[in-house]
């Protein structure tokens, strides 16, 4: 349904993202993850066509076979919203403050000819209902201030989905809400893509958010891709020294007994990011040959992209 | 910075307008090409000629002269003006800072808005109602509508570098309150009055031409662009010039002071730089 | 609510009265013998002497003060001594200009400077965004009373469509009366739009990098109705509520633009009672551009409420 071929962002000479490809099937859920940096912003961003103008894209976006990479902006406008939505990370500063929530869903709904006015009126509690919200036609007329993270999150969620979009990118949905606020909106998006069908594409910085809602993971590291799979497989055991290391990172044991293990280093700098591999400073395994050459795809379980994986079997 | 400064298109044409209008008053304390107040009747209305460089005005007064002097007057009451609004209202509005929450900054804060009730226009008449016409008079009321803004603006932002944890840790240490004002508090305001009293600058001549054109302003025979104007009105169809040449003085002299003010801005705050 | 107003309207009677003080020490109280000033120097001590029993100034200051009070109730508020007439007719006559005059500057600056301060927002960095700034530039340097006497240089005498000054009345010749405010309604507005274009500006691009505008892009919205639908009202909250500064800088600047065109207005008559020491006249015709003064900002404060519904106490 979805897919990215060979997409490369830049800036003037500064790579964002190289090089990038990944299918997307209906009803499938993959789940993006990076540090900051990594490309998964702009990622999806480009699929939106919502890049800023200073950037510069090549490469392929399919849509059901038509690619949709640098189209002009009215036909871009008619797939916003109607056949891609997008929730984005900040739910207190995504919606406008001065219109009520249930005519900003509506928009969508009216803009996009899937039904008028009125009709769009009952469509907005119904929307608001299954996404869990009490007291639904109270809610349609509230302003976003009287609302709490959770519930504007919700909305945002109601006004992705309601003209049934065939693809649903969301961009750190919960990164900005409490931890039990982040489950019930993880549960309900769960809920939302096994009625609905939709493709999924979920981005995160939190490991254990994607393992609890994708089915493939794609992990990114300074805009290469590092290895992607089936989130069991890739989680459980991981081929790529990266993922390896993001893995081994995640705090277990209790605070007393067990040391931390970071992965030695920071975030890369897009500037001064080696030729080939951009995870060559920071990789046990990294030698001459890893910073002069981009590691090629290597296909077992998972993709990695490694200039020394392990033969036969995981680590 | 200086980088940055010379690197400002509007700093930069701001700055060099400044500095020659600065120049021609100046020059205008030792020399102008005639007496500016001396009235050459045989020669009113004239156009320009090598003696009158820009003609002469309905009195026979020479305009070039006119202007240079009309010059020092504005700047004069700009740098009086400003003094008197940077100085009580700095010592104001740290005062009232320094007492946020007492009864003091309530109160400076009321008569402040009060103030503000009053338009500049209103209060400079009323003033000088009260005191009489004269251009010192004007710099006066000048000076005193200046108080309110700048002191609104040393208040804002004294609060806002008092609530900086470097301030916190010299109040830690047990250093004197006024040595923080000192040292801490008024280099970091600095930037922020500077770039106000450009500002106020420009309006303080924009005022003092209104006053004049008024004629409860600079009085003659002390030559006033503001009043060059009023004169000039009843000879427009006869001779624009008078009208054009002060009032394009007036409009240059505004636009220096205010692209510098606003040069000074982007180059001193960079933060300000990135929208 | 209601108590909000309530305090609002107290206050405004409060600085009235403040001012009201403030206007009368300066000029009868503080200045000792307002019977001399308004005599002059050459005046003899016998007609200054009449004089001060005629006004009434051998009675006490605090019961003058009261009575002026208690005339802008009754609407008695002494005879002018220069024309001769009772005060409260010459100001009833007066504002029928003076008003209108103010109120179409509004009008103009705001139609102007919203228009040009969005329309550069949209283009900004463009040469048309850098054009509009440059002219608010100009705007700001000129003074009203420069852009009349350009006006009528440019429209009167030469071209002749618009007249040089003078006011035939309303009764006699509305239309005529109309046409001669055009020229000093522009005057007015000219410099006070160059401030609105570069509120509405800043406010517009600071609006247009915010949030719930991307959240609207992804919705599907092209350029034109997101800034329409979205952006706008945003951005014209702060504008809105420096409408009403507009309006008493407005008031303040027909002082001297009914000047320019020999308008028979308030402005005017301030400043003929200012040359001619007219105390009595004086004192009240502050007072009425103060009073009004306050009113517009104290309607705007209470009108802030009703356009941004974050402020409105929630129900």
């Amino acid at each position: 349904m979805l897919e990215i071929d060979r997409l490369t962002i830049s800036f003037r000479d500064l790579t964002i993202l190289r090089g990038l490809s990944f299918a997307l099937e209906r009803g499938e859920t993959l789940g993006i993850v990076g540090e900051s940096g990594s490309g998964k912003t702009v990622t999806a961003l480009s699929i939106m066509g919502l890049l800023p103008g200073w950037l510069r894209m090549e490469g392929a976006i399919r849509l059901n076979g038509r690619n949709i990479a640098g189209l002009s902006e009215p036909n871009l406008c008619a797939l916003r919203g109607r056949r891609i939505g997008m929730v984005f990370q900040e739910p207190m500063t995504a919606l406008n403050p001065v219109k009520r929530v249930g005519d900003q869903i509506a928009e969508g709904l009216v803009l996009h000819g899937v039904m008028d006015r009125n009709a769009a009126r009952g469509e907005v509690v119904r929307l608001l209902a299954r996404v869990g919200l009490d007291r639904p036609e109270q809610r349609a007329r509230s302003f976003p201030h009287e609302l709490s993270g959770g519930q504007r999150q919700r909305v945002m969620i109601a006004m992705a989905i309601a003209c049934r979009p065939d693809v649903l990118i969301a961009d750190e949905p919960t990164s900005a809400l409490d931890v039990t606020v982040q489950a019930e909106i993880l549960a309900l998006l769960r809920e939302i893509r096994d009625e609905t069908g939709m493709a999924m594409l979920m981005i995160s910085h939190d490991l254990a958010v994607i393992s609890r809602i994708a089915d493939r993971v794609l992990v990114l590291y300074g805009g290469s891709p590092m290895e992607m799979g089936p989130t069991q497989a890739l989680l459980g055991a991981p081929r790529q020294p990266y993922t390896q290391g993001l893995l081994a990172a995640i705090p277990r044991g209790t605070a007393r007994t067990t040391r931390l293990s970071p992965i030695p280093g920071q975030v890369p700098d897009l500037r001064s990011l080696p030729a080939g591999c951009p995870f060559a400073n920071r990789c046990p395994k990294a030698d001459a040959l890893c910073a002069r050459q981009t590691p090629p795809p290597d296909q077992a379980i998972t993709r990695a992209w490694c200039h020394h994986l392990e033969r036969g079997g995981a680590s | 910075m200086i980088a940055r400064a010379l690197r400002h298109p509007s700093f930069l044409i701001g700055a060099a307008l400044s500095v020659l209008i600065c120049l021609l008053a100046l020059v205008s304390l030792v020399w102008t090409p005639q007496d500016p107040t001396k009235m050459h009747i045989l020669m009113r209305l004239k156009g320009p000629s090598a003696a009158f460089w820009l003609g002469t005005d309905q009195f026979g007064r020479d305009v070039a002269s006119m202007l240079m002097v009309g010059a020092r007057n504005a700047l004069l009451t700009g740098l009086v003006a400003v003094a008197i609004g940077l100085g009580f209202g700095l010592l104001f509005g740290v005062v009232a800072a320094q007492m946020k929450g007492r009864w003091v900054d309530d109160a400076i804060m009321r008569a402040l808005d009060f103030v503000f009730a009053f338009p500049a226009v209103l209060s400079a008449i009323l003033i000088l109602t009260f005191l009489g016409p004269g251009l010192v008079n004007a710099v006066i009321a000048i000076g005193i509508f200046n108080i309110p803004v700048f002191a609104r603006v040393a208040r804002g932002a004294t609060l806002q570098v008092m609530s900086r944890d470097f301030i916190r840790a010299a109040q830690l240490a047990r250093v004197p309150k006024l040595a923080i004002l000192r040292r801490h508090v008024l280099p970091n305001i600095a930037g922020l009055m500077i770039v106000q009293a450009s500002t106020q600058f420009a309006l303080a001549i924009l005022a003092e031409a209104g006053l004049s054109y008024l004629g409860i302003g600079t009085q003659p025979p002390n030559p006033s662009w503001g009043r060059m104007l009023n004169d000039a009105q009843t000879f427009l169809a006869i001779s624009p010039r008078l009208a054009l040449l002060p009032g394009m003085a007036i409009a240059l002299s505004v636009l220096a002071f205010n692209l510098l003010g606003d040069g000074l801005r982007d180059i001193l705050d960079p933060r300000l730089e990135e929208r | 609510m209601g108590r909000f107003i309530l305090r609002r309207l107290a206050g405004l009677v409060l600085t009235m009265l403040a001012a009201a003080i403030l206007i009368f020490l300066l000029l009868e109280v503080l200045p000792g013998d307002p019977a001399a000033t308004m005599l002059g120097v050459s005046a003899t001590p016998e007609t200054v002497a009449a004089l001060r029993v005629e006004l009434g100034l051998d009675r006490p200051a605090l019961a003058r003060f009261l009575s002026w009070i208690a005339g802008l109730f009754t609407g008695d508020l002494g005879i002018s001594y220069t024309y001769r007439v009772p005060v409260g007719g010459l100001i009833a006559e007066r504002i029928a200009v003076t008003l209108p005059l103010a109120t179409m500057a509004l009008i103009l600056a705001a139609a102007i400077g919203v228009t040009l301060g969005t329309f550069a927002a949209s283009r900004a960095s463009g040469p048309m965004d850098a054009a509009i700034m440059a002219l608010s530039q100009l705007g700001l340097a000129i003074p009203n009373f420069w852009f009349g006497i350009l006006f009528v240089l440019l429209f009167s005498v030469t071209l002749g469509w618009f007249p040089s000054g003078g006011f035939p009345g309303w009764q006699a010749d509305p239309a005529n009366a109309f046409r001669a405010l055009v020229l000093p309604a522009f005057a007015l507005a000219l410099p006070q739009s160059a401030v609105l274009a570069r509120m509405t500006r800043t406010s517009m691009l600071e609006t247009l990098g915010e949030d719930f505008i991307r959240t609207a892009r992804a919705k599907g919205l092209n350029r034109a109705q997101v800034l329409r639908r979205h952006a706008l009202r945003n951005a014209l909250i702060p504008v809105i509520t420096i409408l009403g500064l507009q309006f008493s800088f407005l008031l303040a600047g027909t002082i001297i633009v009914e000047n320019v065109f020999a308008l028979p207005g308030l402005g005017r008559l301030l400043v003929q009672a200012v040359g001619g020491h007219d105390l009595i006249l004086i004192k009240s015709l502050v007072l009425l551009f103060v009073g009004m003064v306050i009113v517009v900002s104290t309607v705007v404060d209470l009108a802030y409420g009703l356009i941004d519904p974050r402020l409105r106490v929630s129900g």
